[in-house]
């Protein structure tokens, strides 16, 4: 499918300046998108899901360490490796240019987990009773969003049910849909305002101008991936010297 | 020879048979009570009385007890059905009604797109239920996905998976 000029291109911007590394957008992510919690055991079996997670990113040597925190989340390609190896296109990127994954159209093959170079498609190893929910937690499922089978892949979809509502409030007040009219959970839930979310398109954004700003860089640009999330590179500052 | 195709006739006959069955054997929904859509219609009713998210959510919802009870707590009629549910209305029990129509949880859909937008009639997607006399044991229009995307192609409404599936 192309791209559709008419209507917005999703893009978000985190300032890593501002990150705080404290992990609200994670929790909010998988409250939102129905993502269970998972156990010590499963993440030692490297299952654990999180669509969005917070790497730490360590650099340099006792006594001048720094660690650095980046939300990573999947970045939204606009050319997706992972597209292109799924043998049944449940994985592709729609009119809107969000990746999707149609989950009861998804055989589970793990090919575009494999092609993504950024590692945020995740295989779901078991089924979603397996994790037994506290009751309370039960009354706390997003309706708006399907729990996944096992054997399927599963990702951030820039809370694309979230879009779906907004499209529909947009066609009630007989207009296009604008840059503000959502934003995914991770980007509400964040304290430290670290991430931006909109239209890349539309030169009125904040998304817009932070995208044209000089410490705007892509992760891993080279690959030609062409990812939708902008990362704004730290200042100077250094956390040994203070200064 | 003839007693072999005596064999081969009955258990063709029996395979034809169990086919026939299994496809008629569609599930169907009982309701606890009897309700008569058409004398409510009569009643001047609207859909929306009773349906309540039907204009401007996307689930159009089934009745609360307390709708019912805003007419049926003295009887109009002398209907059993009637009866069972003053019973309820006493006890204030909730009425436990069966869907008829329900999608998959992977698919997203709103009433309010397709009437406020669309205006589309009820009909077209749930039959001639306006009419009915007692609940429908099966739907009248299988919602399936083909019957979807062949409105939406004529329509020009989206064709992206996304647009319907979450
Ligand atoms: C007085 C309340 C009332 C009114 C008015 C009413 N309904 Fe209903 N409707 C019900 C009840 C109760 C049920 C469940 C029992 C049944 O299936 O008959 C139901 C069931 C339905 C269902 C099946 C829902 C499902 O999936 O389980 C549809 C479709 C429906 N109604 C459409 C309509 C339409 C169209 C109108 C307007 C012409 C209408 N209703 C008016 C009370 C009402
Ligand atoms: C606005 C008033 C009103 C509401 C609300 C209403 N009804 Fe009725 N109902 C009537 C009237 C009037 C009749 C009598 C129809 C007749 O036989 O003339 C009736 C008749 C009935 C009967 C007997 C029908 C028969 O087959 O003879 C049943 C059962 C019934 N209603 C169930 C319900 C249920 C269940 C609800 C809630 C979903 C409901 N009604 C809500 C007005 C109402
Ligand atoms: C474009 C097709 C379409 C039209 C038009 C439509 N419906 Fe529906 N209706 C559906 C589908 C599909 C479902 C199943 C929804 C689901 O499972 O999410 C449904 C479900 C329902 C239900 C079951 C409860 C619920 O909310 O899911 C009721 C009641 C209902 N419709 C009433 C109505 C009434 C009343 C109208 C007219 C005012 C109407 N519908 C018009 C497609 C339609
Ligand atoms: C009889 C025609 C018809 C049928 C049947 C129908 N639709 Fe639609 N649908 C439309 C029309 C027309 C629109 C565009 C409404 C508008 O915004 O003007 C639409 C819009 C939509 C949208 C919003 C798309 C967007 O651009 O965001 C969704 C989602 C949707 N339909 C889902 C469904 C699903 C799921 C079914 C089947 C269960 C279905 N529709 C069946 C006519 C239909
Ligand atoms: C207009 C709405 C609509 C669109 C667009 C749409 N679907 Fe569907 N899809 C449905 C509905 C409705 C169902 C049936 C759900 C049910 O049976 O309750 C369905 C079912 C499916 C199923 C079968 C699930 C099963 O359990 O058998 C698959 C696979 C699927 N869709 C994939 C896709 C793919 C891939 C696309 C994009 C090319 C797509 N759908 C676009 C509405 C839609």
């Amino acid at each position: 499918m192309s791209a559709d000029k008419t209507q917005p291109l999703w893009g978000m911007v985190i300032d890593l300046d501002r990150c705080t590394g404290c992990q609200a957008c994670v929790v909010a992510c998988k409250q939102e998108n129905n993502v269970p919690f998972s156990s010590r055991e499963e993440a030692a079996y490297g299952r654990e899901i999180s669509w969005i997670r917070v790497m730490a990113v360590t650099e340099g040597e006792f006594p001048k360490v720094k660690i650095r925190y980046m939300p990573l989340l999947c970045q939204q390609c606009d050319a997706p490796p992972c597209t292109r190896v799924c043998p049944t296109r449940a994985t592709y990127k729609n009119p809107q240019g969000i990746v999707g994954q149609i989950y009861p159209r998804c055989i589970g093959c793990r090919y575009c987990a494999n092609a993504c170079p950024y590692q945020v498609k995740y295989f779901n190893w078991y089924n979603w009773s397996h994790f037994r929910w506290p009751a309370e937690m039960r009354e706390s499922l997003n309706p708006d969003v399907s729990l996944r089978p096992k054997g399927v892949i599963e990702k951030c979809t820039f809370c694309h049910h979230r879009l779906q509502h907004a499209r529909e409030q947009a066609a009630i007040e007989g207009r296009p849909v604008e840059s503000t009219d959502f934003v995914p959970a991770c980007v509400s839930s964040c304290p430290a305002r670290a991430m931006v979310f909109g239209d890349l398109r539309d030169p009125e954004s904040t998304v817009h101008k932070l995208a044209a700003s000089p410490r705007a860089f892509r992760m891993l640009e080279d690959l030609g991936t062409e990812p939708k999330v902008v990362y704004l590179k730290e200042g100077e500052w250094n956390a040994t010297t203070g200064g | 020879m003839l007693r072999g195709f005596w064999i081969a006739g009955v258990s063709l006959l029996l395979v034809i048979g169990a086919v026939l069955v299994g496809s008629g054997r569609e599930r169907s929904v009982r309701q606890p009570i009897q309700f008569n859509h058409a004398k409510h219609k009569a009643a001047g009713l609207e859909c929306s009385f009773c349906h309540q998210g039907v204009d401007g959510q996307a689930f159009a919802g089934l009745p609360p007890l307390e709708t019912c009870a805003i007419c049926h707590t003295a009887p109009m009629t002398e209907s059993a059905e009637e009866a069972k549910l003053a019973t309820l209305i006493v006890k204030g029990e909730p009425v436990p009604w069966q869907r008829l129509y329900g999608l998959a949880p992977h698919v997203f859909f709103s009433h309010r797109r397709h009437l406020q937008l669309a205006q589309l009639e009820c009909k077209t997607c749930h039959g001639p239920i306006e009419d009915a006399t007692t609940p429908p044991v099966r739907p009248a229009v299988k919602h399936s996905m083909k019957w979807c995307m062949s409105c939406h192609e004529q329509r020009g409404a989206s064709l992206d998976c996304m647009a319907c599936h979450r």
